[in-house]
């Protein structure tokens, strides 16, 4: 068989399509991670059992709308200490490869400051809406009663992680991250 | 002071703060927090905050992202792509310029199971540069074809452009998602054809190929490909069906990578592990941007600037086509060193109202967005998949050469832009038949 015909061959030539994705960072954002990358499993998972068991059995799962939702939310507010962590968020770095040491140094320091006033400002408000959730332990309105609470206070924990991750990063000074 | 003056101040800090390389997420949510505080006081400014990321990221409708980046997270790793190559390859041996040309169909392909432009054309850079080169292609040329190959991802389902489109403007997901299929598919096809075109001038890019392929070879490499023509399938039929809503979609594909992953015995814990990370990554980023974008644009609606621009818009007198113009220079600018996710978020909020005071279609209009920040994605300096191609390149072709080397693709898209604007129905003929 000619080269490149098959997988085997094909890619033989050619790096794993796929390498692994580095998780570091400290314990509280792995088990952030974790938590998160279990729930987008079961965001999966009932998303497919519905149309399944709705198409199949004529039964669609009230709770669906609710708990995929809130899980989608406690998922995303969860992986965000890890980028942080990481540093990974989107930025321009156009321009970073021709600028003096001084604006470099402010461009991180802006970072940091944005940063805590922005997470500062979600977390804020994510706590105000666990608390007001844990108040009454909210539940879904649809016939299960799903409680909406748990995901809305780990919300808040997200929140409040990725805050304490910046105020660390921020403690720690640009030395490590500019090469100073 | 003016809403006009109010966006106009906004917009210069946010140009300077993306220079100095903060955090576009971070800086679209800071410049608009301050603008809030100052235009309408704290309590506004405290409740946005406090509703809107919450709002956002429940939000059942968008499930779909995190669904669509992990069906092609799962595809990626269970080597769908491979087969899909492997396929494409055989298929088009006797083609001048094969390798090209199943770069491209394999990548339109690869689309239907990946919403992802950026994960598109990092993968077959790995997979298909090195084929490339070791047939003497040239190299430009060659990762120029995978990178603007990898923007059918941006228009062919599941988009995830698309539904960032419909989040940040309230259109319908469904529609949207359909609208991509037949710009994707004229896109892909514009691409094979302008390649066959250039080749006849410039045949060096592509010596012939000696090797024999059979019709045997070619049913084999074709028998596995049944993997992704399920999941086109499964996805794109039940949205145009009707089947399912496109808020499910995201699910049953990911799930059904999975499954058929499983059957295959190509995935295992680890990988499926890796592809949940990888997923929670990235819709964390994507989500971060966006509910920054729409604080952002509620700072805009909410200082006058929106409504002075598009008053500004009506008495000039610009028209659709003025208009239309505006927007794509508007693009090709802010494409330069912006990315496709932080372009569309910036634009489309102040843009999308405009058009729709014009009288603008929707789903057409939301198709040549996304074609243009495709567009972007792939024009120097900056197109994200540039950087995409050169990080995967791993130093087998310099950033002079992939940019000389896109040029042919960026001349066709041109012309593909051309016919969008002139036949709306590309985009909204599909929308319109929908079950």
């Amino acid at each position: 068989m000619a080269k490149g015909l098959s997988k085997e061959e094909g890619q033989q030539d050619a790096a794993p399509a796929y390498a692994p994705t580095p998780i570091t960072g400290g314990l509280v954002e792995r088990v952030a991670i974790s938590v998160c990358a279990v729930t987008l499993f079961v965001v999966m998972l009932i998303g497919a059992a519905d149309i399944i068991s709705g198409e199949v059995f004529g039964v669609f799962l009230s709770f669906k709308v609710d708990m995929s939702g809130t899980l989608a939310a406690a998922a995303i507010f969860l992986a965000w200490p890890l980028v942080q962590r990481q540093r990974s968020h989107i930025r321009v770095d156009l321009f970073l490869s021709f600028m003096p040491r001084s604006l470099l140094v402010l461009g991180w320091w802006l970072t940091q400051l944005i940063g805590i006033l922005v997470f500062g400002l979600i977390a804020y408000g994510a706590v105000e809406m666990a608390r007001d959730s844990v108040g009454f332990w909210e539940k879904s309105a649809a016939t299960l009663g799903y409680p909406i609470w748990p995901a809305k206070v780990a919300c808040a924990v997200g929140a409040m992680i990725t805050l304490a991750v910046f105020i660390h990063q921020a403690l720690s000074g640009p030395k490590n991250d500019l090469d100073l | 002071m003016s809403g006009l003056e109010q966006g106009g101040i906004a917009f210069v800090v946010l140009l300077m703060l993306l220079a100095l390389g903060v955090p576009v997420g971070f800086s679209l949510a800071g410049v608009a927090a301050i603008g809030l505080y100052l235009s309408v006081g704290a309590s506004f400014m405290l409740t946005t905050f406090k509703t809107t990321p919450y709002t956002l990221a429940s939000d059942y409708t968008f499930v779909v992202v995190p669904m669509f980046v992990l069906m092609g997270a799962i595809a990626g790793r269970a080597g769908i792509i491979g087969d899909l190559y492997a396929a494409a390859q055989a298929m088009l041996s006797r083609v001048r310029g094969s390798l090209f040309m199943a770069t491209i169909v394999a990548q339109a392909g690869f689309a239907a199971a990946s919403g992802s432009t950026v994960v598109a054309s990092g993968v077959f850079t790995r997979m298909a540069l090195p084929e490339m080169l070791r047939f003497k292609y040239d190299p430009g040329v060659s990762a120029g074809c995978i990178a603007a190959a990898g923007t059918l991802a941006g228009l062919i389902p599941p988009s995830i452009a698309m539904v960032l489109f419909a989040l940040l403007t309230g259109q319908p997901v469904g529609a949207l998602l359909i609208a991509g299929i037949l710009p994707g598919v004229l896109t892909a096809v514009a691409y094979m054809a302008g390649i066959r075109v250039f080749l006849q001038f410039r045949p060096k890019w592509a010596p012939p190929m000696t090797k024999q392929v059979t019709w045997p070879m070619r049913f084999h490499a074709l028998s596995k490909v049944w993997s992704v023509l399920l999941l086109m399938l499964l996805v794109m039929g039940g949205i145009y069906s009707g089947l399912f809503p496109p808020s499910a979609a995201g699910a049953v594909g990911a799930a059904g990578a999975l499954v058929i992953a499983l059957a295959m015995r190509r995935i295992g814990v680890n990988e499926i592990w890796e592809a949940l990370l990888e997923s929670a990554r990235i819709t964390a980023m994507i989500f971060l941007i966006v509910i920054a974008g729409l604080i952002f644009s509620r700072f805009l609606l909410v200082s006058g600037f929106i409504g002075e621009l598009r008053d500004i818009v009506l008495a000039t007198k610009l028209g659709v086509s003025g208009f239309l113009m505006m927007t794509i220079v508007l693009f090709l600018l802010l494409g330069m060193f912006l990315d496709s996710v932080s372009l569309l978020v910036i634009a489309v909020p102040f843009l999308f109202p405009i058009s729709q005071t014009l009288g603008i279609n929707p789903i057409w209009f939301a198709v040549l967005i996304v074609k243009l920040i495709e567009i972007a994605a792939i024009s120097p300096p900056v197109g994200l998949n540039l950087y995409a191609v050169l990080a995967s390149a791993d130093g087998r072709v310099t950033t002079g050469q992939l940019f000389k080397g896109v040029v042919p693709f960026l001349a066709i898209e041109v012309v593909i832009l051309a016919l969008l604007l002139a036949f709306p129905w590309i985009a909204t003929i599909l929308p319109e038949t929908m079950g």
